[in-house]
C-alpha cells in the first residue's frame, strides 16, 4: 500500500493529501459549523427587533429625552464576548440603545481570545480603523488606554471601572458600588429572620471596601431606623476566580447563622450563591443570596432574592451621547443611583436578561418563562413594606439627604470599627 | 547547488499555496468569503507602515528561534524545547535589566546577552543528559518547557508583579536596558537587525566553519561521525547550548525591546513557530529569513483580521494550522520517502 502510494509521485501524493485533509477538515466543519456560521446574520437582526421593546423601558425609566440636536456618531464598544447575561450583554445593551436612540453606529470588539500582551496591538488596530469613541468595558486595558490616549490624543477613549487620570480624550467612568450596596444591605436586614447577614468579598482592594462599607452602612441605617440590632459576618476571600472559596466562606456564614449573604467576588461569588441552595436544599431552611454586578437572580432562581446592579449600559450609552452631543469630557465621571449608575435590581431588568438568553439560544422560552416566573414569586414573597422602606432610602439617597461614605485607606480602619 | 535550493524554495511555496487553498475551501463552508479574508489578512500585516512594523516585531523571535531550531534538526535531534528557553531567556534578561544599574547602552547589552544565558543554561540540562545518558531529548524538553512557562508565571504574577499594572506583568526594566527602538515613532527596535545577524551568522556557522561541518556530520550519520574520530557527544552539547543561547535572545528582544517587561504568557507560541520555520526553510539557515516572516505574517495578521474582518480568532487559528500543516507536508513525505527506501 504504501509502496504503491510512493509510486505515485511526490505532487500526486500531496495532492492526495491535502485533498483527504481538506474533505475531513471540511466535513467537521459542517457538522459543526453550520449553526454558528449561517445564524450569525439572522440572530442580529432578530436581537435588534426584539431589543427594541428592551431598549424602549429602559430609555422610559433611565434616559432622560434631550432636544440638544446630536452628531452621528461612529463607535466601538470593546467587551469580551457575548452571551455571559450579566457585564458583558449590558454593555452591548449600552450599544444598542444608543444606535436606537441616537442613530449611532456601533461596532462590537471582543477580546476574550486576545492574550494580554497582544492588548496595546487589538486596540490600536481598533484605533486605526477610525472611530469617534471607543467604549473599553475592561479595566485591564487601562494602562494601553493611557498609552494609547498619549499618542493618538485626538482619539476619544471612555473606560470602565478604572481610572485613567490627567488625559483629556479619555473619560474614565466608574460606579458608586457603595449606594447600590447600602440599598441592599437595608433589605438583607429587613428581611432577616435569625438576625445575621453576612458578605463575601474578593480581594482586600480599595475598590471592594465600597462593597463593604456600603453593605455595613445600609444594615447600620435599618438598625437605627427599628432599633433591631443584627450582626455583620464579612470575610474576603482573597481571590475573585474562585468559586470553591466562594462557597466555603458562605457555608461557614450559613452555619453562624447568616441567613442572607451578599456577595462582591466576581466568579468566587457563584460559590456564594450555591452555598446558599446547598445549604437550603440540606436543611430545609430558608436561606438567600444578593447578587452582584448583574442581575443574577436567575442563576438560582428562586434563592436570589435581589442584586446589586452595575447598569453597564448607561455607562456605555452615557459615553456615545456625550460624544454626540458634543459635549465629551475627559476626567472621572462616577455614576450612583441618581445616575442611573447602579441601583438594586427591578424585576425590568431580569426580563431584559431573560430575553438576551433566549435570542443567544442559551435558554428556550419557557425555560426563561420559568425563570422570570420563580424570581418573581420570590420577589412578591418580600412585603410590600419593605421594598417601600427601601425605596424611601433609595429616594433619599438620590435626594442627597443621607450620604454613604467612601472607603479610603486612610479611613477604612475608622470605618470598620464604626460599622463593625 | 543552487538549483538544489530552488526546488526547495519551490516546494515550500507549493505547499503553503495549497495550504491557503484548503483554508479557503474551509472559509467557503463556514461562510466566510476567503478573498475577503486573505485579503484583510495581507491588509493587516502590510497594509501600512504601522502594522508592517508590527509584523517585522512579530518575525523578531522567530528568527531567533528558528535558527535554534535548524541547529538541532541539522544535528539530527528533534528538541521542541526553545517556548521554555524563550521564556527562562526572558527572565534573566528582565532580572539583569531591572536589578543592575549599568550606564545606558552596555546595560541593554548585557541583558541581552543574559537572556541568550539563560536560555543556554536551560539547554545545559537535557543536552548533558542526551550527550551523556542518551536520554531522550523530546520527552525532557516538553517537561522543561512547562516548567519554564509556570516559573514565568509566578514571576509575572507574584515574585515580581508590578502592583500599578492593570494586567499581568512584570516591573518595567530601567529604562537603560531597553533596546532602542529604530526610530522613536516606530515600535521596531534594533533587535530586529541582531536577529539577521544571528540568523546568518548561524549559515555561516553550519556550512563555513568546522563546527559546523561536524554538526551536519552527525547528523547525518553518526557513525561516519565517530569513523571520523568527531566526538558525538560533545557535538550534540555544542548544540544544545548554541541553539539554547539563541532561543534565549529571542525571550530577550522581547522583554527588551517590546514590552519592557515580562507580560503573562507574552509569547503565543513563538517557540513553536521557530520549529515550524525550520521546517519551512528545510533546514537552510538563511531560508529561516523569509520562513520566519510568513510566519509572522499569520502571528500579526491575526488581530486585525479578528478587528478588521470580524474573523473570529479560533477561525482563523484553523486557517493557521492548516497552512501550517500542508507547509510541512513536503518534509513529511520526504522522511516517508526515505523510510520506504531503507525498508526495501
Amino acid at each position: 500500500m504504501v509502496i504503491y502510494l510512493v509510486s505515485l509521485g511526490r505532487t500526486a501524493l500531496t495532492v492526495l493529501a491535502v485533498v483527504i485533509t481538506a474533505i475531513v477538515v471540511a466535513g467537521v466543519m459542517y457538522a459543526a459549523v453550520p449553526k454558528g456560521g449561517q445564524t450569525i446574520t439572522q440572530t442580529v437582526t432578530v436581537t435588534v427587533t426584539k431589543t427594541e421593546a428592551v431598549t424602549q423601558t429602559i430609555t422610559a425609566t433611565q434616559v432622560v429625552a434631550t432636544t440638544t440636536p446630536t452628531q452621528h456618531v461612529k463607535a466601538a464598544v470593546i467587551i469580551r464576548k457575548r452571551g455571559d447575561l450579566g457585564f458583558n450583554d449590558m454593555a452591548w445593551l449600552g450599544g444598542q440603545m444608543a444606535v436606537k436612540n441616537l442613530g449611532a453606529t456601533v461596532e462590537y470588539f471582543y477580546y476574550e481570545n486576545v492574550p494580554m500582551a497582544q492588548y496595546l496591538e487589538f486596540l490600536e488596530n481598533i484605533v486605526r480603523r477610525g472611530f469617534d469613541i471607543i467604549v473599553v468595558v475592561n479595566f485591564m486595558m487601562a494602562e494601553q488606554v493611557a498609552e494609547l490616549a498619549d499618542k493618538y490624543p485626538n482619539q476619544k477613549f471612555a473606560i470602565l471601572d478604572a481610572v485613567v487620570e490627567g488625559k483629556p480624550n479619555v473619560m474614565s467612568i466608574v460606579f458608586k458600588e457603595n449606594e447600590g450596596s447600602a440599598l441592599v444591605g437595608a433589605l438583607a436586614t429587613y428581611l432577616s429572620k435569625s438576625g445575621t447577614v453576612g458578605i463575601v468579598l474578593g480581594m482586600d482592594i480599595p475598590p471592594l471596601w465600597k462593597f463593604e462599607i456600603g453593605y455595613k452602612w445600609g444594615i447600620h441605617y435599618v438598625m437605627n431606623e427599628t432599633g433591631r440590632k443584627v450582626k455583620i459576618l464579612w470575610e474576603y476571600v482573597g481571590t475573585f476566580g474562585d468559586p470553591n472559596k466562594g462557597k466555603e466562606a458562605a457555608t461557614l456564614m450559613l452555619q453562624q447563622g447568616a441567613d442572607i449573604v451578599y456577595h462582591a467576588a466576581g466568579e468566587t461569588g457563584l460559590g456564594v450563591i450555591d452555598a446558599v441552595y446547598d445549604y437550603s436544599q440540606k436543611t430545609g431552611k430558608k436561606v438567600y443570596a444578593i447578587g452582584v454586578d448583574a442581575p443574577q437572580e436567575w442563576i438560582r432562581s428562586g434563592y436570589v432574592i435581589a442584586s446589586m446592579v452595575k447598569h453597564v449600559e448607561v455607562a456605555v450609552y452615557k459615553a456615545v451621547e456625550d460624544v454626540a452631543k458634543g459635549s465629551f469630557k475627559g476626567g472621572v465621571v462616577a455614576l450612583g443611583i441618581r445616575e442611573g449608575g447602579v441601583d438594586i435590581s427591578k424585576p425590568e431588568d431580569i426580563k431584559i436578561m431573560m430575553g438576551i438568553a433566549v435570542e443567544l439560544n442559551l435558554m428556550s422560552q419557557d425555560e426563561a418563562n420559568k425563570v422570570y416566573n420563580e424570581v418573581m414569586n420570590l420577589r412578591n414573597s418580600i412585603p410590600s413594606e419593605v421594598w417601600d422602606k427601601v425605596m424611601l432610602l433609595r429616594e433619599k439617597i438620590i435626594r442627597g439627604e443621607v450620604s454613604i461614605p467612601i472607603p479610603t485607606a486612610d479611613t477604612i480602619a475608622e470605618l470598620r470599627q464604626r460599622y463593625g | 547547488m543552487i538549483r538544489e535550493y530552488l526546488r526547495d524554495a519551490a516546494t515550500s511555496l507549493i505547499a503553503i499555496l495549497i495550504g491557503f487553498l484548503v483554508g479557503a475551501i474551509i472559509l467557503q463552508v463556514a461562510g466566510y468569503d476567503p478573498l475577503y479574508i486573505y485579503g484583510s489578512l495581507i491588509n493587516s500585516a502590510f497594509g501600512n507602515y504601522y502594522v508592517t512594523l508590527n509584523t517585522l516585531t512579530a518575525m523578531m523571535p522567530i528568527m531567533f528561534t528558528g535558527a535554534a531550531a535548524t541547529l538541532m534538526f541539522k544535528s539530527a535531534l528533534f528538541f521542541i524545547g526553545m517556548e521554555g528557553q524563550l521564556y527562562i531567556g526572558s527572565i534573566t534578561a528582565f532580572l539583569v535589566g531591572h536589578l543592575l544599574q549599568l550606564p545606558a547602552g552596555l546595560h541593554a547589552i548585557i541583558a541581552f546577552l543574559a537572556g541568550g544565558l539563560g536560555g543556554l543554561l536551560w539547554g545545559l540540562v537535557p543536552g548533558y543528559l542526551r550527550a551523556r545518558f542518551g536520554v531522550n531529548e523530546t520527552v525532557t524538553a516538553i517537561m522543561l518547557n512547562w516548567i519554564a512557562i509556570h516559573f514565568t508565571d509566578y514571576i509575572t504574577q507574584y515574585a515580581f508583579a508590578d502592583p500599578k499594572a492593570t494586567i499581568a506583568r512584570t516591573y518595567k526594566i530601567l529604562p537603560t536596558a531597553v533596546i532602542p527602538k529604530i526610530s522613536p515613532e516606530v515600535p521596531l527596535s534594533w533587535g530586529f537587525v541582531v536577529a539577521v545577524i544571528a540568523t546568518i551568522l548561524t549559515g555561516y556557522l553550519l556550512y563555513n566553519t568546522v563546527i559546523g561541518y561536524e554538526i551536519r556530520v552527525v547528523g547525518l550519520n553518526p557513525h561516519v561521525a565517530r569513523v571520523a574520530k568527531i566526538s558525538i557527544e560533545s557535538t550534540y552539547l555544542r548544540v544544545f547550548l548554541i541553539s539554547g543561547f539563541l532561543a534565549g535572545l529571542a525571550g530577550a528582544t522581547m522583554v527588551l525591546g517590546v514590552f519592557n517587561s515580562i507580560v503573562y504568557r507574552f509569547s503565543p507560541g513563538y517557540g513553536w513557530d521557530g520549529i515550524t520555520a525550520a521546517l519551512i526553510a528545510r533546514n537552510n539557515p538563511y531560508m529561516i529569513i523569509p520562513a520566519s516572516l510568513f510566519l509572522a505574517v499569520l502571528r500579526s495578521g491575526s488581530i486585525g483580521m479578528m478587528v478588521g474582518a470580524g474573523v473570529s480568532n479560533e477561525m482563523i487559528l484553523v486557517i493557521q494550522g492548516v497552512i501550517l500543516i500542508s507547509a510541512a507536508v513536503p518534509e513529511a513525505y520526504i522522511l516517508l520517502a526515505r523510510y520506504v527506501k531503507a525498508r526495501r
